[in-house]
């Protein structure tokens, strides 16, 4: 679905910002981009939505070059990028005007949405605030059914029980002909819903793989014995103990990931 | 997936949501300049009992108004977010630049002649206060009444050469507006003034050397063919300021 090879790009001639990146996407994925700040998470997803143009390399999304900005192809993508600004009008009127631009649009399940972050549909956009207009904006992204969705930072803004709502109702819009891939540092928010990960620095990419064989290959754990801790892969102090990451001994060791200690497990240097 | 949207040609959704994020200010606008040149007009015919000279004024406020719209045009892309919001419409370049631009050029054009009778009614409603008796205003009403058969070319070369310099104004503000989204009329006014100062230096310098080296004598014939050459020029440049803004808004990035 998504091919990015070997693209560059910088802002500044001084040093580029992403530098030979490569990574697909595969269809009905639910995947997480993780990385430092200034790593260029939000710089990969505005090439990867034909906002920016790679100075180098190649990106096609569906046999369509991001860049040409065709009109098929920014019907089949949506963004909700981390800040952006909804017009002040009723949530109904904004429905009306926009999703003519999404063939598959949804109304049934803008409203399956809608009630699952708890929104009334008859809202006006200029009166929310900005958690409320995230979710509104998420629902509405969701029920375009584009094959591509991309969200920067989703949970930022929302209180617990939205990031509830929100773990919900991505499950609930995910299909097999459909990708999201999001964007964040708040892995707590994320970690139940992905089942794949791509984790970046500048460099490129540190691991791209999916949740099943990275628990077919790292275990992880939390253990109060310091010897253990000593000798996992890597162990991160928190209260109490450490989070520590080994390698898979045996089926019956497979753990749930944790994507905090993975994360800094590649990014000390791990390679898989 | 069910769709339940019929589809419509992109190009009439384009303009539906423009319409539709705009309409407060095309609200404002519409009341400004009409609710304004009427207050103009009945102040006009308050202070004087021939107040036609009032029209001179409001050429120049439309002139202003219109350079002011057409500096406003691609005023959403100022920000990143109203870049991303732009950018990722669905829809070709020229379907987004198209309907902005003729709803700032265009309407403003329309706006301006309607400014003009809204003008006349604020004229007549002052001869009436002030001075108790309705005053037919003919002035406007023999303007509009002028058919093209009844000028001679010195009239239509003097129409064809405002056209041309208006809608290089125009060109001019709404390029900026593409390449300069924040502060653009200040920008753009800038760098219209530096034009005005250029043509007129080029202009001294160009009757300079006619005048010191030159023994033909110029005609009016040749005077005339000179600024038929001129609009031609100026025609060609609006093309190109205009293709010059659509090419920037193709070229854009967050």
């Amino acid at each position: 679905m998504l091919r990015i090879e070997h693209i560059s790009f910088s802002y500044s001639k001084r040093e580029p910002l992403i530098y030979d990146f490569s990574m697909d996407l595969k269809q009905g994925s639910v995947c997480g981009l993780l990385g430092k700040n200034g790593a260029g998470k939000s710089t990969l997803l505005y090439l990867i939505c034909g906002l920016l143009r790679p100075q180098s390399g190649i990106i096609s999304f569906n046999g369509m070059t991001p860049a040409e900005r065709r009109k098929d192809f920014l019907a089949d993508i949506f963004i909700v990028p981390e800040e952006f600004s909804l017009p002040a009008v009723e949530l109904e009127e904004y429905v009306r005007i926009n999703a003519p631009f999404y063939p598959n649009f949804n109304n049934e399940q803008l409203a399956h949405y809608l009630e699952i972050f708890e929104l009334d549909r008859h809202l006006h956009l200029g009166q929310l605030s900005m958690g409320q207009k995230k979710k509104a904006y998420i629902a509405f992204a969701m029920a375009c059914n584009t094959s591509l969705l991309i969200l920067d930072e989703p949970t930022n803004g929302l209180d617990i029980s939205s990031k509830r709502n929100f773990r919900r109702a991505v499950a609930e819009c995910m299909t097999d002909e459909k990708s999201i891939l999001i964007s964040t540092h708040q892995v707590y928010d994320i970690d139940k819903i992905l089942d794949h990960v791509i984790i970046t620095d500048r460099k490129g990419v540190l691991l791209n793989d999916s949740i099943n064989d990275i628990m077919s290959r790292m275990a992880f754990h939390f253990t109060t014995d310091r010897e253990r801790a000593d000798q996992a892969l890597i162990s991160l102090p928190v209260p109490g103990g450490y989070n520590i990451a080994e390698p898979v001994t045996s089926p019956d060791d497979e753990t749930e990931v944790n994507l905090e200690t993975l994360f800094e497990l590649f990014q000390n240097g791990y390679k898989m | 997936m069910e769709s339940t949207i019929q589809r419509e040609s992109t190009l009439l959704l384009i303009i539906k949501k423009i319409i539709c994020e705009k309409k407060k200010s095309f609200l404002y606008t519409l009341a400004g300049l009409l609710g304004g040149t009427t207050v103009l007009g009945f102040w006009a015919a308050w202070i004087s009992s021939e107040p036609t000279w009032i029209y001179g004024i409001l050429v120049f406020l439309c002139g202003l108004a219109c350079a002011l719209v057409a500096s406003m045009t691609f005023s959403e892309t100022s920000t990143k977010e109203g870049r991303i919001a732009f950018l990722m419409t669905p829809g070709t370049s020229m379907e987004k630049y198209l309907p902005r631009v003729v709803f700032s050029v265009v309407g403003m054009i329309i706006l301006s002649y309607l400014s003009f009778w809204t003008t006349t009614v604020g004229l007549e409603l002052g001869n009436l206060v002030t001075r108790k008796e309705f005053i037919p205003v003919s002035f406007l009403t023999n303007f509009f009444t002028i058919s093209l058969n009844s000028l001679n070319n010195e009239q239509i070369l003097g129409i064809v050469i405002l056209i041309a310099l208006f809608f290089f104004m125009e060109g001019l503000y709404v390029c900026g507006s593409a390449l300069w989204p924040k502060k653009s009329f200040l920008k753009t006014t800038g760098v219209f003034i530096a034009i005005q100062w250029a043509i007129s230096i080029i202009g001294v310098i160009i009757s300079s050397v006619i005048d010191w080296h030159l023994t033909y004598h110029i005609t009016e014939r040749d005077v005339e063919l000179f600024l038929w050459i001129v609009a031609a020029f100026f025609f060609i440049l609006d093309f190109l300021l205009f293709y010059a803004a659509y090419h920037r808004i193709k070229k854009l990035t967050v």
